[in-house]
């Protein structure tokens, strides 16, 4: 293992791969400080470009895009109090009160600072932990991923909908759309209505744009404003940059919260959004002058910044040891990941350990140039937010368009646009799509995984996995127990508010 | 009294979340019910005796828990709504008119590529959609309209080797291949 994290090295001499990371850095600010479009949308749409390049070079492009679209969300929510994504609602409580103070560009820099930390001591820790975690993973057999799996479906649906209920339906949905197709078992083809297009199944990448870049496109015209973003943005009032001495006393803040995003990340389908919420109440809970929470507090800013970023580290683990994407950006990185030929799960480490290693570490040092460009961009991106919806959505809508086209099928658009419409519709109606999506990618792995616990079981399933298998037996009886859970709290909320 | 437009939009939502889950219900409930007739002739049969489950299995089994959860939701749904009050269908298309038109420039958009192939495609989608969204001046309009198809062509398809399809039409076809080719050995050294 100790080999293959220093060859890793060897493969991080290439100029490409920095100035991709710094392309895709430069993408994510844009994209994340104009509060219509979310990272989301900018990794699904601009994946093929990834499919095109080397893996040490495309992977490491989206994560770029991902990091600075975190913090780029940070950039109109203080400046205007507009988050530019849902991690960047929490920074919304002390950001616009800074700049309203003549302390806008403290606000950014804070939110710089805090972020890169976040994100540096994340990836470093991901780093550490990922090879002993890839190693236990080599020791548990399919009936043990198929209820990790399980349990991890539940958990991204409990917590990513309004309501559960949702969530499930959203999950299974997601599953159905994955067992088009032909079976990869028995070689039987299965649901295609006919079509040809769909014998080899629903294509990812147009189910990806389809629901994460079309509903996007669809809601930003919901308004009839010219701009996402109407306020004036005067940069000249932003005032004096941060001083050293300002930053010191949110060290602590930022590492406290660095620690609770890296455990939140961990764990599938919690996300950023949660780990700056908690990481704006940790740093409140222990400030001796919580009073000044919500009127302009720099760690109030130092808080959930750290804490969102922290989380894209930690998400890495689970995605790349067990092959279980835990959230949206993770789902179109395991896709990223199969394009290239590599299939995330427990033996990835095993078959391109110098690869892993290189890519994890070119995530640390993309932290350096996220530092550096943000310093440079923080300024034009603050004015860009202003830029017109006349000009972005056709542009998004073209890009999408290539996405689709990108599998060298035309038809794929039309189930683009299909999927598009019809996610749109879903979420106008509260379904939050990223189970479906986690649930689509994770559909072949279940019916293997579960097609080979029955073999095992020879004719006993349920003693086979709860009675033999004691840690496939765990994750079950725990979603087992989450969902009893679930289901008894709905019902005391219901009893009470009708008494 | 009138109600205001945000009580109309709940209210809207909440008819449409209704709806939803019955077309999930009833869609996913007849798959899983029907689902050895959308199975094709075919596959191993030696796989499917060894591992003992048909190609069927697995996509009733998801499909048969969706529909038992959206009838779980439907119900509950109902229990909570103030009588039959929910069932009044309020949505009103000016709320929405911006995305039923948006909607239908992307279908014309997606049915016009086949044929006129992606240049001359998007070069019409963005022109109008772009004037949808308020760009009343004809110049940057144009401006805008021919230069995102060619350079997002020249970087997909010559930068990243991309393919996109061509205008059915040849003498077109052949006017966007000798631009791409005049901008490859003008912006590509070598």
């Amino acid at each position: 293992m100790f080999e293959a994290f220093l060859q890793g090295f060897s493969l991080l001499l290439r100029i490409d791969t920095y100035v991709y990371i710094a392309l895709g850095l430069t993408i994510g600010m844009f994209v994340g400080a104009m509060p219509g479009l979310t990272t989301t949308l900018a990794v699904a749409v601009l994946l093929p470009i990834s499919f095109k390049l080397e893996p040490m070079v495309g992977i490491p492009f989206l994560i770029g895009i991902t990091k600075g679209g975190i913090f780029g969300g940070s950039i109109s929510a203080i400046l205007v109090g507009i988050p530019g994504t849902g991690a960047s609602i929490a920074t919304t409580f002390d950001g616009p009160a800074l700049t309203r103070q003549g302390k806008g560009r403290k606000a950014l820099e804070m939110a710089l600072y805090s972020s890169v930390t976040g994100d540096l001591i994340s990836d470093v820790i991901t780093l550490m932990l990922i090879g002993p975690i890839a190693l236990l993973t080599l020791l548990i057999g399919p009936p043990e991923v198929f209820a990790i799996i399980i349990f991890s479906l539940v958990l991204i649906s409990s917590v990513s909908s309004e309501s559960g209920i949702k969530g499930g339906i959203a999950a299974f949905l997601g599953l159905g759309l994955g067992f088009i197709g032909t079976d990869a078992t028995t070689g039987a083809t299965r649901l295609t209505f006919g079509l040809e297009a769909l014998t080899g199944g629903i294509p990812l990448i147009p189910l990806i744009i389809g629901v994460f870049a079309i509903p996007e496109i669809l809601a930003a015209v919901e308004s009839r404003a010219a701009r996402f973003i109407d306020e004036h943005v005067d940069l000249s009032k932003a005032g004096e940059r941060l001083r050293w001495h300002e930053l010191r006393r949110s060290i602590r803040t930022i590492l406290r919260s660095t620690l609770i995003g890296t455990g939140i990340g961990v764990v599938p389908g919690v996300g950023q959004v949660v780990a700056a919420f908690v990481g704006y109440s940790a740093a409140k809970r222990a400030s001796k002058h919580p009073e000044t929470f919500g009127k302009g507090e720099l760690d109030g800013i130092a808080g959930p910044e750290a804490a969102n970023n922290a989380v894209n580290g930690p998400t890495l683990v689970p995605l790349l040891t067990l092959g279980i994407p835990g959230d949206n950006i993770t789902a179109i990185l395991l896709g990223a990941f199969v394009a290239h030929g590599m299939r995330p799960g427990p033996q990835i480490f095993q078959e391109q350990g110098p690869l892993m290693y290189a890519l994890l570490l070119s995530f640390i040092i993309a932290n350096v140039i996220f530092l550096l460009l943000g310093l440079f961009l923080i300024k034009p991106f603050a004015q860009a937010m202003q830029m017109k919806k006349a000009y972005l959505l056709p542009l998004i809508l073209a890009l999408a368009f290539v996405g689709a086209l990108s599998t060298g099928d035309t038809s794929d658009i039309g189930i683009m646009v299909v999927i598009g419409l019809c996610s749109y519709v879903m979420r106008k109606a509260g379904f939050d799509l990223a189970p479906l999506v986690i649930a689509f990618v994770l559909a072949e792995p279940i019916e293997y995984t579960l097609s080979q616990s029955l073999l095992y079981a020879h004719g006993s399933p349920f003693h086979y996995l709860f009675a033999d298998r004691p840690i496939a037996s765990f994750f079950l009886v725990s979603a087992l127990i989450w969902i009893a859970w679930l289901t008894a709290r709905a019902s005391i909320r219901r009893h009470l508010s009708r008494h | 009294m009138e109600e205001s437009p945000l009580w109309h939009r709940r209210h809207g939502a909440a008819v449409l979340e209704l709806g939803i889950a019955v077309v999930v219900a009833i869609g996913t409930g007849y798959l899983a019910v029907a689902m050895p007739a959308f199975v094709h002739e075919g596959g191993i049969q030696e796989a499917q005796d060894f591992i003992r489950l048909t190609p069927v299995f697995f996509p009733r089994l998801s499909f048969g828990l969706t529909s038992v959860i959206s009838w779980i939701l439907v119900f509950r749904m109902l229990r909570a709504a103030p009588g039959a009050h929910v069932l009044q269908f309020s949505f009103r298309a000016r709320d929405y008119a911006n995305v039923l038109l948006m909607s239908a420039l992307i279908l014309g958009y997606a049915g016009l590529l086949p044929v006129l192939g992606y240049s001359l495609a998007t070069m019409v989608a963005v022109a109008a959609t772009t004037y949808f969204l308020g760009m009343r001046s004809l110049l940057p309009l144009l401006a805008f309209s021919v230069v995102t198809p060619v350079a997002t062509r020249f970087i997909f398809e010559r930068l990243l080797a991309i393919s996109l399809p061509l205008c059915r039409y040849e003498p077109i076809a052949e006017v966007e291949q000798a631009l791409m080719r005049f901008l490859a050995t003008t912006l590509i050294p070598g």
